[in-house]
């Protein structure tokens, strides 16, 4: 048997001031938590996908049809403007296309994760925090598929082709690592415009501006040495860093014939998004810890 | 910025308990908008202040406390704090003011059907609904099969619950919330439905229930079956206790106290 003791709003909001040992049981304490209501974010995220695909007749297919259709249709338009400009251009295109709709979905479906799992906030104890958390899995669970789409094509692709087609080089080894920081970096957001959105609906409407201000600002489609002066904003971003490493690994690392070109993420690409990574989802579970109680009130 | 941890602690003499502490509890009102960015705005450089208005307090320096083997029936009219009180058990509010102390594993029996997705099986809902309450997997492997035999339901476990009638529904979510352990039960009124059949057996099981749980804590309109289920009835009227005590005495004054309202109207 266990005994639990809810402290009120006012009391909490009382014992301000930087404790760090009062900030590290709170962390372990949400581990703990999260550990033991690991079966939420399983179940809610199955659900999401099961609802997703189940019923159609391709099922998962579908997750990686869709935006491989998007790309072909893409690469037709742009491709052919951007044919000496970018080398290989439709693997350039997928390899930061992918990464910017995991961000992209995280950040709507997450977004207003607690305000349309309202129905389980109000009525079962469970943490807010499972609620975003599984909708960046879903998000994370088509990125791996595509990713792994795209792995496949390339290799056989490669294999068919060796003098056309690119070959997969060892640098695919920093992808996982980009898919984890990335990951990181995108739930620290997720956590703060979750907190915006419960407290005013409409920065959704803001949040899905800025994200498509931010599809111009990572180079999806035209790389940054193409803007001239204005490539600025785009090495400002802290996204365009995150979508490096999978660039790296599945574009430039690539290689037709039999010159291998290992190319690596440079020293810049790596602290930036390490440092980002960890600011955004260090300040993300500090808003939350912030407003955790008060969420509910909101909904 | 600091933050204050609930606590978890093991309790040592094995005894269930409630305990509210000078709990208050404020509540805003969306008369007739959702919170929006653009009316923060519009209220700063107005210099309007429409917030403290649209608050109300619904309990004020509530204390209660509820011991080992209590069966505890709440009483009052629509919006007196029912729910809410449970709720404040259960941990889904935090008081605005005050401590909330709970000894032991709560089953909440709360409008449950909120936690359905109705895309999903019967056989899926189980999991996830058992999960939401705090099962794992596992342990809602052991019990998914007694859940559906005691709502009759094995023969649709693969049906999506979008086809299921609303008796079906409630079925599934009675035998749910009442096929998992607690030692403290919140219930929220009756909510048993169906033919005459299930409702006798599912009478039963709510009976067997409140005979296993430590504590009970009944919210209903329903003032016969509170006095026969309960040992101690409170009596609410916005958010403050009216009565505490003997659920015959009490039940009776409630029913006055409504009748002579109910004979005051024109």
């Amino acid at each position: 048997m266990e005994e639990r003791t809810t402290i009120g709003l006012a009391e909490r909001r009382r014992r301000r001031g930087l404790h760090p040992a009062a900030w590290a049981q709170a962390v372990r304490d949400d581990v703990i938590r999260l550990v033991r209501g690991r079966f939420v974010v399983g179940n809610l995220a199955g659900a999401r996908l099961k609802v997703r695909y189940q019923r159609s007749v391709l099922g998962f297919l579908w997750a990686v049809l869709t935006p491989m259709l998007m790309i072909a249709v893409l690469s037709i338009v742009f491709g052919y403007m951007l044919r000496r400009e970018v080398d290989r251009f439709p693997v350039y295109l997928f390899s930061g296309l992918v990464p910017y709709q995991f961000f992209a979905g995280s950040l709507k479906s997450g977004g207003r994760s607690l305000v349309s799992g309202y129905r389980i906030m109000s009525r079962f104890r469970v943490q807010p925090f499972v609620l975003p958390l599984s909708e960046v899995l879903v998000n994370a669970f088509n990125l791996l598929l595509e990713l792994l789409a795209l792995l496949g094509m390339l290799v056989l692709a490669g294999s068919w082709f060796p003098v056309v087609a690119p070959k997969l080089s060892a640098s695919i080894i920093v992808l996982p690592v980009g898919v984890i920081l990335l990951f990181i970096f995108t739930l620290g957001i997720v956590l703060m415009c979750m907190t915006l959105v419960t407290y005013y609906r409409d920065v959704e409407h803001v949040i899905a501006v800025v994200t498509r201000a931010l599809y111009f600002m990572t180079g999806i489609i035209i790389p940054p040495t193409l803007m001239g002066e204005a490539d600025i904003f785009v090495y400002a971003n802290p996204l365009w860093y995150h979508l490096q490493f999978f660039r790296g690994s599945l574009w430039q690392g690539t290689y037709r014939g039999a010159a291998a070109a290992v190319t690596w993420p440079d020293a810049q690409t790596w602290i930036i998004a390490v440092v980002s990574a960890l600011a955004s989802f260090t300040l993300g579970y500090v808003v939350y810890k912030k407003y955790e109680h008060e969420y509910v009130y909101r909904l | 910025m600091s933050i204050v941890c609930d606590t978890y602690e093991p309790a040592t003499n094995g005894q269930a308990g409630i305990e509210l502490a000078g709990v208050s509890l404020r509540f805003r009102r969306y008369a007739d908008q959702t919170p929006s960015f653009r009316q923060t705005i519009l209220n700063a450089v107005l210099r309007r202040n429409y917030s403290s208005a649209s608050e109300f307090w619904l309990y004020r320096d509530l204390n209660l406390s509820i011991a080992h083997g209590e069966r505890v029936g709440v009483i009052g009219r629509n919006g007196a704090g029912k729910t809410t009180l449970l709720k404040v058990i259960l941990g889904i509010y935090t008081p605005t003011a005050g401590r909330v102390r709970v000894r032991g594993l709560i089953a909440p029996l709360i409008e449950l059907t909120a936690g359905l997705n109705i895309e999903l099986s019967g056989w899926e809902n189980i999991f996830l609904m058992g999960s939401l309450l705090g099962l794992s997997t596992e342990q809602m492997k052991q019990r998914a099969g007694d859940i559906l035999r005691f709502a009759e339901l094995e023969d649709f476990a693969g049906m999506p619950m979008k086809y299921f009638s609303a008796g079906m529904k409630m079925r599934l979510v009675f035998s749910i919330a009442t096929g998992v352990p607690n030692e403290i039960m919140l219930m929220d009124e009756v909510f048993a439905a169906g033919d005459a059949g299930f409702i006798s057996k599912a009478t039963d099981r709510m009976h067997e229930l409140v005979d296993s749980s430590h504590i009970v804590v009944f919210a209903s309109h329903n003032i016969s079956l509170v006095k026969k289920l309960t040992t101690r009835v409170i009596w609410l009227e916005r958010g403050r206790i009216v009565a505490d005590g003997d659920p015959a005495s009490i039940c009776d004054d409630y029913l006055a106290h409504m009748a002579a309202e109910q004979g005051s109207r024109p």
